[in-house]
């Protein structure tokens, strides 16, 4: 079964309304559910036959060793190959080689996609095992592998899945609007949860804390991605579907405080638009409209704000401000103060510190890393980048940008035609990992994006791993085993 | 499709770009390249300076005898301080948040980590016992109490109060800092780093000047008042005074007399005295240079002159320099520079402080004249033999916060050694009376020592 479908035209499909439309739709998605298992179930049991090939294993023993002086060379650069090293070599490696297998066994032709990534997770354990024997605490290290694990397992079991059932099995009209409802509730439900320094950006199902607007991300990448194949459309009309997919994410995004995401995804619709589309020109000026609808969008904030903090010689009003002028009045206080954090730290304040203590670390780091201890904020997670230039220096953080452009490159190299989906994802996980590390590094005005794979956090892990996984499987070659024949 | 495909290779191609744009940023601002960005190699020196005292384990601080003045802590973190309060001002903090003051600021900064990553150890001749006696005297007031050795120039103690309510505590800082700032002047060393009018102190300088001078046999027939350029200088009290010698007006303390001698003796030759006793003149110890502040000069005025001569005028010192000034009457003349630190170890090597003369103030003829009317007045103010050999005089400054009250004391044969003692209080209303109990309490406890 080959589901590596090409840029095609999708007929579109009569409506269905009423309670007869939902249930065709369930129907529709149960089927497609089982199709995608099916076609997975297939291509695992390939991969596993495929070991039986001399060349392939030979491969993966070649893969193995590479990865094995990787983290020779890791823990060499660190200085010594303690305790701590030795407990995070063996997962590192172990996550490490699931995703090299099935890069050799299932899907051969993203090879280099792979080690990229495996490589990455070796970088992130032995970053993340370092801090814990700074702070003393294992329990980091493990949480880490337990994301790690999670990640692979979940991105394995339904994340690939479900992505691939989106993007191939499912009508685009349907498949729309189920990402769409989705996700709207998603940021709804994040809207209505306890604000944590002023962004909206979790809520807690049994104890267990969920970033949504990370699995937000993908469902956007489908959402765009299906908009931009339905080649039956004229582009003006793909063009305003991309627009309209698009606002409801930013608006959310917006009102849950979360800028970062939001001018990331703003900058995906753009390249999916000037990708895919003819209508270059359109491009520019909705670029630009968007760009003044932003500046005046700050308008009102910077308003309430006035309103909120008025001069000293004007009576305070806070006491008469609504709840959206106080809202808004924090948007415009949170863009003001981390400008300020990078352009002027004095003025900052202690806002600044984060940013301040982010740029001492760049300082001491050196070429090949530092022991100076400079107390990072959140270093497990927002500032994993800046940690790791001063634990393993400059080259090690040029390096991971290497690796983080080398991964999409690569893993678009694989691809047999241009899918939307993918290529917004490529485009997603590379912008989310460069804002990371130029946040870390005190570059830009933003704060709270994770790195990929260096990152501690279990949302951001289930996000990561299926995408990555789902860019794996775009590989034009398969080895998929049916059972039919065998 | 090929212009799509090459779309996407456009897009990645410029996703790449900013990589690498931002990694050449990195680069350059991160400061390992030198002459890339100057602010950032500044920057990264300082920085590294910072790193490198946050990895090492403050040096320790013991006593003349080698007991811990602090306890060593973990790195980057100031050392532990077995006396907190006694010991404040001279010690200093060392705090990451409101950086270091004393003696911590000015040795184990300069100092580092070394080798071992370990600050040096400091022996001081302070001794423990001496110094919170003397912090414990001091309660409920504010002011300083410093003890010399005579000969040596050793300090013994050197406390500091500058609240009467609140003492600065070393293991409290961080706690109590906003508390510390609230207070007027809280951070300020009393011992030595105010600078008020000596007061009566300094008739010690004008009767020196007058025996070196030859003229101690001046006399004043009425010692009421004097009338100087349009203002009337009193005695103490307003105490009406006859006949009145130099023995007599020292134990008095009568402000008439030294007025007039002042007249008598001329700017120039007070000056000179005054230069000898170091006023005017920078004194360099190893724990800061002082320089007490003298207005005297050849165009000085009679009233300028007159104050001078009591007391008052522009002359600004503190108590480190009262006390300087008794250790050239018990020392023969000699003045020796104060020193705190007695010896310093890093990395295995040891170097040792060795007493130096600061100045020869008056001759040992003079210092022994000086000795007999101290002495006279030590039993005037009830230190009798059971407390030793005691030279005293006492001392009331005007100032614009009140009176600052002192008591400068030297004596003889504790332990084998000479005591210049000058215990103060400021920002009083009382005179200098109100230290005599002190003063007596101290020499009992040095007696007994």
């Amino acid at each position: 079964m080959d589901t590596n479908k090409a840029l095609t035209i999708l007929p579109a499909e009569p409506a269905a309304g009423g309670k007869r439309g939902i249930a065709l739709q369930a129907a529709a998605l149960k089927t497609a559910i089982c199709k995608e298992y099916a076609a997975l179930g297939a291509e695992l049991r390939g991969g596993i036959r495929a070991l039986n090939d001399r060349e392939v294993r030979l491969h993966l023993a070649e893969d193995a060793l590479f990865l094995l002086l990787c983290a020779a060379l890791l823990a060499f650069m660190r200085g010594s190959v303690t305790e701590l090293f030795l407990s995070a070599l063996i997962p590192s490696l172990g996550i490490a080689a699931v995703l090299v297998l099935l890069s050799e066994a299932v899907w051969p032709g993203a090879r280099a996609a792979a080690m990229t990534i495996a490589v990455l997770i070796l970088i992130g354990f032995f970053l993340q095992s370092s801090l814990a024997a700074e702070r003393e605490a294992p329990e980091m290290l493990g949480k880490f592998v337990l994301f790690s694990a999670i990640g692979i397992a979940f991105g394995l079991g339904l994340g690939l899945p479900l992505i691939r059932v989106f993007d191939d099995h499912l009508k685009p009209a349907p498949a729309l609007r189920l990402l769409q409802t989705a996700a709207i509730g998603a940021y709804l439900l994040l809207l209505a949860s306890p604000s944590v320094n002023g962004a909206h950006n979790w809520i807690t199902l049994g104890g267990i804390s969920l970033q949504l607007t990370e699995l937000c991300k993908i469902e956007a990448c489908l959402a765009t991605g299906i908009v931009v194949r339905a080649a039956s459309l004229s582009d003006r009309k793909r063009f305003t579907g991309l627009a309209l997919v698009l606002a409801p994410h930013l608006l959310f995004l917006a009102l849950c405080n979360e800028l970062s995401t939001a001018i990331i995804l703003a900058a995906v619709g753009v390249m999916m638009a000037g990708v895919f589309l003819r209508q270059g020109r359109r491009l520019v000026v909705a670029c630009v409209l968007c760009a003044l609808a932003a500046g005046c969008a700050l308008l009102p904030c910077r308003a309430a704000y006035c309103k909120l903090h008025p001069a000293e010689e004007a009576a305070p009003a806070a006491a008469e401000a609504s709840p959206l002028e106080h809202r808004l009045a924090d948007v415009y206080e949170k863009i003001h103060m981390r400008v300020l954090a990078v352009t002027d730290e004095e003025q900052a304040g202690d806002f600044g510190y984060q940013q301040t203590q982010a740029k001492k670390a760049r300082l001491l780091a050196g070429w090949f890393g530092s022991d100076s201890r400079v107390p990072l904020p959140v270093a497990e997670s927002d500032f994993a980048f800046s940690y790791l230039i001063l634990k393993m220096g400059l080259l090690t953080g040029i390096l991971v940008l290497l690796l983080w452009c080398a991964m999409p490159l690569a893993a678009a190299a694989s691809l047999r035609s241009a899918r939307p989906a993918a290529m917004a994802m490529l485009t997603t996980m590379l912008l989310t990992n460069l804002a990371s590390a130029a946040s870390a590094c005190g570059f830009i005005p933003v704060m709270g994006v994770g790195a990929g794979f260096l990152s501690c956090g279990g949302t951001q892990s289930l996000a990561n791993f299926s995408m990555s996984l789902y860019l794996l499987s775009c590989s034009e070659e398969r080895r998929i085993h049916d059972d039919k024949n065998h | 499709m090929t212009r799509t495909i090459n779309r996407i290779a456009a897009v990645l191609a410029a996703l790449a770009t900013a990589a690498m744009g931002m990694a050449f940023l990195l680069l350059a601002s991160s400061g390992v390249v030198p002459g890339a960005s100057p602010a950032a190699d500044e920057r990264k020196q300082l920085l590294v300076a910072q790193a490198e005292r946050a990895a090492t384990v403050e040096g320790v601080f013991l006593d003349r005898y080698g007991d811990n003045i602090t306890l060593p802590n973990e790195p980057g973190k100031a050392a532990r301080a077995v006396h907190p309060e006694a010991y404040s001002y001279l010690l200093g903090y060392s705090s990451e948040i409101y950086g270091q003051s004393g003696l911590r600021a000015r040795y184990q900064t300069a100092f580092g980590g070394g080798k071992d990553h370990v600050g040096p150890e400091i022996r001081l001749t302070i001794d423990s016992g001496m110094q919170q006696f003397a912090y414990d005297l001091l309660a409920g007031t504010e002011g300083s109490c410093v003890i010399l050795d005579a000969e040596t120039g050793e300090v013994l103690a050197l406390t500091s109060r500058s609240d009467a309510e609140l003492g600065l505590n070393l293991e409290q800082l961080d706690s109590a800092f906003q508390d510390y700032l609230k207070r007027d002047a809280f951070f300020l060393d009393r011992a030595v780093r105010v600078e008020d009018p000596p007061g009566s102190t300094f008739k010690l300088v004008t009767a020196a000047a007058l025996i070196e001078n030859g003229v101690s046999g001046f006399t004043c027939d009425d010692c009421t008042e004097l009338r100087v350029g349009g203002t009337v200088i009193h005695n103490f009290g307003g105490a009406a005074y006859r006949s009145v010698d130099l023995k007599t007006a020292l134990q008095n303390s009568v402000n008439v007399y030294f007025a007039k001698a002042g007249l008598e003796l001329g700017a120039e030759k007070l000056a000179d005295t005054a230069r000898r006793f170091l006023y005017g003149v920078p004194i360099e110890t190893d724990f800061g240079t002082f320089t007490s502040k003298f207005g005297l000069g050849e165009r000085t005025g009679h009233l300028q002159l007159a104050s001078t001569a009591l007391g008052q005028g522009e002359t600004a010192t503190c108590p480190l320099h009262i006390s300087m000034m008794m250790t050239a009457v018990l020392n023969r003349g000699v003045i020796m520079t104060p020193h705190v630190i007695d010896s310093i170890s890093d990395d295995g090597k040891t170097s040792t402080t060795k007493p130096e003369t600061a100045s020869r103030a008056i001759s040992a003829a003079t210092a022994e004249e000086l000795k007999r009317l101290l002495h006279n007045n030590a039993l005037s103010y009830g230190f009798d033999e059971s407390y030793g050999t005691v030279y005293a005089k006492t001392g009331t400054a005007d100032t614009s916060r009140g009176n600052h009250v002192y008591i400068l004391a030297g004596v003889e044969d504790v332990g084998g050694r000479k005591l210049a003692i000058c215990l103060d209080q400021c920002n009083t209303t009382a005179s200098s009376v109100i230290l005599l109990p002190k003063m007596r309490s101290l020499l009992q406890f040095l007696q007994s020592y």
